[in-house]
Formats: structure tokens, C-alpha cells, sequence
């Protein structure tokens, strides 16, 4: 287009002119803007018709001439190509100062930056109004920092955040007093104190410290201000030069000198004075800036909440989701929101929406099936405490309960609307509990078969028959199907019988039958030191371990020394305990020292079982045990009592002799550990010495009485003890003989 | 009605109040007084001329910026760029017709014009780096790498400290 000018002009003339922006490199004239504008308006606007022909070619011609060589290797198309290129420095002083005044100091600066015309423009004076404009533009910033130019002060402000010491970015504190953006460590390396500054600069004038421009924060300050003086270092170097030079003038006693060093310094005091106040208008200013541009933020986020969210709804998009994704996600916008912008940002939104969308799906299901487990709990409990007492224990914990396939279907099906507790009922309806118990003790079974089928040579078929009763053999019962719990730890569960009634705590502190929410869901593995301990007793006594059932070795008239554990001293003698299988069993597994590396039993020798038998053992389980429930009602569900509470209880009944496992029953669950062993002494102790517990000395007397209080108990008394133990444990003061204890015959 | 002649000899009729948007004809056809004689726009094309017209045409009736109100402006007032929905859609031309435009503008003396062009081309330029407005407006980067780091420099530290 400008070419066209220029060929349908045709004037040799024109070509002389070069634009005003380009030219101002080689001639070095000086346009004032008023002066542009002025002059344009004469040209264009005053004269004849061909004036103004004439200038345009010129500018034309400059178009021509600059923008070639650049265009050159890249634009080979029409001439009208070329001409669009650099078209900005073709243009008039006058309306490049239009634009110029359109913009923000930081374009300003880029622009500046682009090359040497416009970076001569702007450093001119002449293009000091565009400044003072372009920072009435950006919010009114103060006018320049005397001794500064307008490049150097726009600079300052939007040059970039680095360090201008290191370059390191991010510095958003300007010290104007310095007159620099610094880093700390740069401010701590550079600043000098006031204070410090005859030790810093020994041979230098403190003088001169009136002459040059301070901060009041130090590098150490932590941006708080003082009214301490702190010296750029490199400014004291340099005013430190100068003023050396006008002092050696005066010592050299040159004319004026001295004149000349009082001009300077009271030039500079004055300088100093107005960098200060200068600084503290910037800093006013730069504080105001800050707080308006984050008012600006905020309103412009609030105003692109608003937008986002009705652009959202629009879309289809839920209004909880929409509120969601406001609540958990960053959607802060702090620009514009173009439609450009928006269309930019909305795939990460809607992602962002999906993930919320999810969130909440999880957190509905989550609600529901966390509802329905409250409610199918109750329901369940309620179904369970309907059963016999008996029937507890082996019962599933509910939360074995929700497992169930159909039931954990129902837990985990989609979320109704509110109508859970209703559809709860109706689905423990169609359940049948009963079964369902029978199915799980089953399933627990073949559980428990399989694992003794992958520790033995048992074949799998055997094992199924025999959990399904079928095989008279019941795998389960043999004195060596001896298991632990995973979670609670190495206590032998020996056969089904023990397995069956376990329930683990998470806390472990009162086992009970509880239903309540520390009831974990156990897991059971075999015991291999119980089964190695069973085997090896089963050895010493005889017996098959293939066919020999705990019941069998529970008759069998044996107890057992423990070989590992050497006799203990007491009162002279020596004594070893004697233990059932059951106990053998337990010891081992608990003993886990050198000494117990392999079991080793002895047998106790028919005199020896005579004696201990003869003894009697202590009352096991002790009748301070909570570990009885009464099996004619709920009352003791998941609450077990003592044996007293529980007779106590019967003759609510109207049961005066409670039958055990009739009317009551003991928690199996409960008892954890067989009776304790039996001392007895291989060798005898010293006559007239103190006795340890569970140990009748012979000469006490026969003890030939029975508590009738305690009727699973086996123990014996003398009648003094008898009638100590009514009143200590029964608080009977005068018991009476056939009522409260009797004599064994 | 006036008649008015494009650099590339093309005539247009305008009605005198369209074209009295431009103050410089405006001057010059109170100057001449009422003639049939044509006016030779020597510096403007039949395309850019097309839209000056259409521009003119659209805002007709609307008042003038008075000089007063300029001056005003220039010192205390903060520039906007903002530009209406029509003005906006009209300056939607390439980079030459725009450049173009803004000459005729500033040559016709047609402020509105001439703004609505700045605005544009200052639009263009802000928030750009000075490589990105390099690319823009094809500026040749005629500084050296040397010269490049000492403007740096010295934009950052005030040379009388």
C-alpha cells in the first residue's frame, strides 16, 4: 500500500525523507512532542494539497528502505508484503506519542527495549510527557526519583521482579532510597550501617555520609523500617571518589576549590534530602498500589465466581456440584474472563467438576451403606439375641454379618432416598438368619479343614466330609487340630470347639461376648508349636494323632512334667507343675526359651497322678470370672456375669437349681486358658514350713468339705475353711451343714 | 454533496455533513467556500477512503471533540483503551489497513478515528515482551548483544547515584 504511494506519487524529492522515529539516530534533532504536533497540523492540515503528498511519500520511502533488508530472506511475496512490515516506525511522531500514551509504563519499557529508534525516543526528553501520561495510566505512580531518567524509574518499578544485584527473582520490595529492587542477601552483603561505618571505611570522610541517599531498612531487618541510616556500599565508594576530588582540588590550593566543594556538598545535601522525600511519597503510593491491585483481585474473582458458576448451571451442570467445586477446588480467575479465556479454561473446570462430581457420588454411597450398616445392626442384634444363649457365640459377628454376599450387595447398592431403614427390614426379612449361621459356621469349617489340609498329608475330600459331619473322624476334633488367631495373637485354639466361640477385641482388654463396635473379624491359621506340643504328648502317651480326638485325650487319666522346665525350691523340697494336655499345650506355646526348643514331657507316675489327683485343683473357671449368661432369656447378652449373678438371676425365673448348660451356661469364649498345672513336690518339703497355694500339707488334717455354693467347683476344704470360705466369698456368716456345704462321704 | 479524489483517482460523493467529520476539509471547505471543485486526497487510497466514509458515515451527528477538551486529557486524566462493539468490529482489519487508517486519520484530522486506531495498535502492544512486539510489527532487532546488556544496566542503576 505504501509502495503504491510512492510509485503513483513518482517524486524524485520524496525519496529524501526518512521518518522522524528512524531518523532521529542520524541527525540527532530533537522533537518536542507539542512541536510534532503542531508541525503535522501545519502540513497536513494548513497547507496545499500536495504538501502533505510530499511528507506522506517520505515516510512512505523510510517503509521501503528499512523494512526490506529485514523482510528480505523471509517475505517473497507481492510488494504489498513487504510494506507491512515494521509499518509502527513509519509513522508519525505525533501518533506514535498517540499511542505511546495509550499504554502502561511497562509496555512502555518493552517497547523501549525493542530497538535503538524506539529506545531513543523514549530516553529523549521530549518523550517525558509520554511518561508522566503512561504513569497517570498505571494508577498515578509518582513522578521521577531526581537524578533517575524516565526509563531508568519505569525500570525500576516493571522491569521484572529479579535481584538487581544477582538477578535472583521474586524481589517485590523496592528501596527507594537506594533506588533499587535487592535481594536480602544482596541488601546484608551491601549495606552499610551508620554506625559502622567509620570501621567499614576507615580512610573515607564520614562526611560524606550526609551526601549520599539511604534506606532505613537493613538486610537484617526483616523489612521493617528504622530510623537508622543504612549506605549502599557502592554509593559510598562512589560519592567517596568525587568528594576526594574536589578536597585534593582545595588542599592543592586551586582558585575556587573550596568554593566548589561547598557547592557540591550543599547540591548534594539537597539532593539527598529530596531522594528521601521522594522515597517516602513512593513507598505511600507503592503501599496504596499494593492494597488496590488485591482489592482488584478479589473483585474480579468474586465477579468471575459469579460468571463461572451461572456459565456452569448453563452448561447443565448440578448446583451442588457447582457450589462443591468452588468449596474443595482452586478456581481462583484473577483475569478477565474472555470468552476466549473461558473457553481456554473450561476442559480443566469440567475436569475439576468431574472429580468433585465423583467425590460426592463416593461420599453419597459412602452415607448410604454406612446408614444401612447402622440400621441392618440393630436388626441383626435384635435376630441374634431371639437365639439361645448357646447359640451366641458361634453366631457371626455382625460385622461377619455384613459380608454376606447378599447382604453386602444390599449395603453396597445404590442410595434411595431416604428410605433405608424400611428397605433394612424388609431385607432381613428375606434373609434367613438361621441358615445363614449354619452356612457361615460351615464355611468357617471348610476354612479351617483346608488349613489343616495344607499343613498335613489330610487329603482335601476327607477334610470336606468330615466339616460336613459326615466323617465320624471329625478332623476338627483331633487333639492335634490346634489353631491361633491372627490378630490376637499365640493362644492355642485347640480343635473347633475353641475356634467356634472366638471372638477378638480390638482393644483386647475385656473379651466379652459384646456385639459391640470393637469386635474385629478374626482370621485363624494353624498353631505350629500347639500342634507340635499335641503330637508329641499324643507320642508319650501312645495314641495315634491321626484318629486320637481331644475329647479322648480329656479322659485319658494322664498329667504331665514339663522336661524343659527344671523343679523349683520351695521350703526345703522341690517341685515340678503337672499339667493336663490342654495345659502341656499352652506351656509350650508360651514357653519360647532354649529350654523349650522341642517339647519334652514326662508322664506322672499312677502314685504321683494319685497324689495330685487327691489334692484336688483349684475351682477353674474362678468364680469371680464374668463369664456366665443366663440361657433362658437376653438379659446377659453380650454382658456376661458371675456364676452367683447368674443363679442370682435364675430365680427371676423362678429357678432355685440352676442346671449349667440348661439354664445357664458358661461363655465358652470367655475361658480362655485351661486350669493352671498342680504343684507337686518330688521332693518333699521340710515339715512345719508354710505351704504354697493349691498345696494341702499333710498333717493339716483331711479335708473332706464341699461349698454348696460353688458347685463346679472341685474343691475341697478342711471345716474351718470351709466355713472362712462362706463368709469371704458367699458372705454367709453361720452356714449350716447339708445347706451351705457338705461333707464329702 | 462532496466530491472527493483518492490517490488512486477514484471519486467519492459524500454528503457534506459525513465528510465534515474531518477537520481538515471541514477548514478547507469553509476556507473555499461553497464550489464544485473536487477535493484531491492525494495521501489516501480508494479502499482506505471506503472505510474513513463508512466510519464518518456512523458516527454521523455526533459531536466533535472540542481542543479544550483535549488538552484537559492529556494531563491528568487516565487513558482508557477501551473501544465500543462497532468501532471494534470496524478497526478488524489487517495491520496495513490499519496503519493506513491511522494516517488518514491524522491527516484528515479525524480524532475519533485516529483514537480508535491507537487504541487498537495500543492494544496490541500491551503486555508484550519486546521480542513478542518484535514479532508483531516485524521490528528489526538492529541492537547488539553488548548493547542489549548495557541498556539493561544501565536501566537498572541510575547513572548519578
Amino acid at each position: 500500500m505504501s509502495l503504491e504511494y510512492a510509485h503513483s506519487d513518482g517524486d524524485p524529492e520524496s525519496m529524501d525523507y526518512d521518518s522522524p522515529l528512524t531518523e532521529l539516530e542520524d541527525s540527532g534533532t530533537e522533537y518536542s512532542r507539542e512541536t510534532q504536533s503542531e508541525d503535522s497540523g501545519s502540513e497536513y492540515g494548513r497547507e496545499t494539497f500536495k504538501k502533505p503528498v510530499k511528507k506522506r511519500a517520505k515516510a512512505v520511502k523510510v517503509a521501503v528502505k528499512k523494512a526490506v533488508p529485514a523482510a528480505k530472506a523471509k517475505v517473497s511475496g507481492s510488494s504489498r508484503q513487504k510494506n507491512t512490515l515494521s509499518l509502527i516506525v513509519t509513522m508519525p511522531l505525533d501518533v506514535l506519542f498517540e499511542i505511546f500514551d495509550l499504554l502502561q509504563p511497562s509496555d512502555l519499557l518493552h517497547l523501549s527495549r525493542t530497538n535503538k529508534a524506539f529506545c531513543e525516543v523514549l530516553s529523549s526528553n521530549n518523550a517525558a510527557s509520554v511518561w508522566k501520561t503512561v504513569r497517570v495510566n498505571r494508577g498515578g505512580i509518582p513522578d521521577c526519583m531526581p537524578g533517575m531518567s524516565e526509563v531508568q524509574w519505569a525500570n525500576l518499578f516493571f522491569g521484572g521482579s529479579q535481584c538487581h544485584v544477582c538477578g535472583v527473582s521474586k524481589i517485590l520490595r523496592i528501596d527507594f532510597g537506594i533506588r533499587c529492587r535487592a535481594c536480602t542477601r544482596c541488601l546484608k552483603k551491601n549495606l552499610v550501617f551508620e554506625s559502622s561505618f567509620s570501621s567499614k571505611f576507615p580512610g573515607f570522610n564520614p562526611l560524606i555520609m550526609d551526601l549520599i541517599p539511604f534506606a532505613n531498612i537493613g538486610g537484617w531487618a526483616h523489612g521493617h523500617a528504622s530510623g537508622s541510616k543504612f549506605f549502599w556500599s557502592a554509593d559510598v565508594f562512589q560519592m567517596a571518589e568525587q568528594f576526594g576530588a574536589y578536597q585534593k582540588d582545595a588542599y592543592m590550593g586551586k582558585r575556587g576549590a573550596k568554593q566548589a566543594l561547598e557547592v557540591f556538598m550543599e547540591l548534594r545535601r539537597k539532593y539527598v534530602v529530596s531522594v528521601i522525600n521522594h522515597a517516602a511519597v513512593c513507598n505511600t503510593w507503592v503501599n496504596e498500589d499494593r492494597k488496590r491491585h488485591l482489592n482488584d483481585i478479589a473483585e474480579l474473582r468474586s465477579q468471575n465466581d459469579k460468571l463461572i458458576r451461572v456459565r456452569l448451571l448453563d452448561l447443565g451442570h448440578n448446583t451442588q456440584d457447582v457450589e462443591r467445586l468452588f468449596l474443595c477446588r482452586d478456581i481462583d480467575i484473577d483475569k478477565e474472563l474472555t470468552d476466549a479465556r473461558w473457553k481456554r479454561l473450561l476442559p480443566n473446570i469440567e475436569r475439576k467438576l468431574s472429580e468433585v462430581k465423583e467425590e460426592r457420588r463416593l461420599e453419597e454411597q459412602m452415607k448410604a451403606s454406612s446408614a444401612r450398616r447402622g440400621h441392618l445392626m440393630l436388626i441383626y442384634i435384635a435376630c441374634v439375641r431371639q437365639f439361645r444363649a448357646t447359640q451366641w457365640a458361634s453366631m457371626p459377628i455382625y460385622k461377619e454379618f455384613f459380608k454376606f454376599p447378599d447382604v453386602a450387595e444390599f449395603i453396597d447398592s445404590l442410595p434411595s432416598d431416604g428410605q433405608d431403614s424400611e428397605a433394612c427390614r424388609i431385607m432381613m426379612d428375606r434373609l434367613r438368619v438361621p441358615e445363614l449361621c449354619a452356612e457361615y459356621v460351615y464355611q468357617k469349617k471348610l476354612a479351617l479343614a483346608q488349613l489343616l489340609a495344607s499343613s498335613s498329608d489330610i487329603s482335601q475330600d476327607t477334610l470336606t466330609l468330615a466339616s460336613q459331619g459326615t466323617d465320624t473322624r471329625d478332623t476338627l476334633q483331633l487333639a492335634t487340630s490346634i489353631f491361633q488367631c491372627t490378630r490376637s495373637g499365640a493362644l492355642p485354639l485347640i480343635t473347633w470347639d475353641k475356634v467356634q466361640y472366638h471372638k477378638c477385641d480390638f482393644h483386647n482388654i475385656t473379651p466379652n461376648y459384646g456385639w459391640s463396635n470393637s469386635l474385629a473379624v478374626c482370621t485363624f491359621e494353624i498353631s505350629d508349636p500347639g500342634v507340635v506340643a499335641a503330637c508329641s504328648l499324643l507320642s508319650l502317651v501312645g495314641l495315634d494323632p491321626e484318629i486320637t480326638t481331644a475329647g479322648t485325650m480329656d479322659q485319658l487319666p494322664c498329667l504331665f512334667f514339663c522336661s524343659g522346665c527344671p523343679p523349683m525350691s520351695e521350703n526345703g523340697g522341690s517341685y515340678r507343675m503337672a499339667m493336663d494336655w490342654r495345659r502341656s499345650v499352652f506351656h509350650y506355646v508360651e514357653q519360647r526359651d532354649a529350654l523349650h526348643s522341642e517339647p519334652r514331657w514326662e508322664l506322672l507316675s499312677a502314685a504321683q497322678l494319685e497324689a495330685v489327683q487327691s489334692l484336688r485343683a483349684l475351682e477353674c473357671p474362678g468364680p469371680y470370672g464374668r463369664i456366665c449368661c443366663c440361657n433362658k432369656c437376653d438379659a446377659h447378652f453380650g454382658n456376661a456375669v458371675t456364676k452367683a449373678a447368674v443363679i442370682d438371676h435364675l430365680r427371676s425365673h423362678g429357678i432355685t437349681s440352676p442346671k449349667e448348660g440348661v439354664d445357664f451356661i458358661y461363655a465358652e469364649g470367655l475361658v480362655k486358658r485351661p486350669p493352671p498345672g498342680t504343684k507337686t513336690f518330688v521332693i518333699p518339703q521340710v515339715l512345719g514350713k508354710p505351704t504354697g497355694p493349691g498345696k494341702i500339707p499333710p498333717n493339716r488334717g483331711k479335708q473332706d468339705y464341699c461349698c454348696q455354693h460353688c458347685p463346679r467347683s472341685s474343691r475341697t476344704f478342711v471345716l474351718g475353711g470351709v466355713r472362712h470360705h462362706l463368709r469371704d466369698k458367699h458372705k454367709i456368716v453361720s452356714p449350716s451343714l447339708g445347706v451351705d456345704y457338705h461333707k464329702i462321704k | 454533496m462532496v466530491l472527493l479524489v483518492t490517490s488512486d483517482n477514484v471519486q467519492f460523493q459524500v454528503d457534506k455533513e459525513v465528510v465534515e467529520r474531518s477537520v481538515l476539509i471541514k477548514n478547507m471547505l469553509e476556507d473555499v467556500g461553497e464550489s464544485d471543485q473536487s477535493i484531491p486526497l492525494a495521501n489516501v487510497s480508494s479502499s482506505v477512503l471506503k472505510k474513513v466514509i463508512e466510519y464518518c458515515e456512523h458516527h454521523r451527528g455526533e459531536p466533535l471533540p472540542s481542543a479544550d477538551a483535549d488538552q484537559n486529557q492529556d494531563e491528568t486524566r487516565k487513558r482508557t483503551t477501551d473501544i465500543s462493539e462497532w468501532d471494534q468490529k470496524f478497526i478488524t482489519v489487517d495491520q496495513e489497513m490499519l496503519f493506513e487508517i491511522i494516517l488518514a486519520a491524522n491527516y484528515l484530522d479525524i480524532k475519533s478515528l485516529l483514537d480508535v486506531g491507537c487504541k487498537t495498535v495500543a492494544n496490541m502492544i500491551k503486555g508484550k515482551t519486546p521480542e513478542e512486539i518484535r514479532r508483531l510489527f516485524n521490528i528489526v532487532n538492529d541492537f547488539t548483544p553488548e548493547e542489549e546488556a548495557q541498556i539493561k544496566k544501565e536501566n537498572e542503576w541510575a547513572e548519578d547515584r
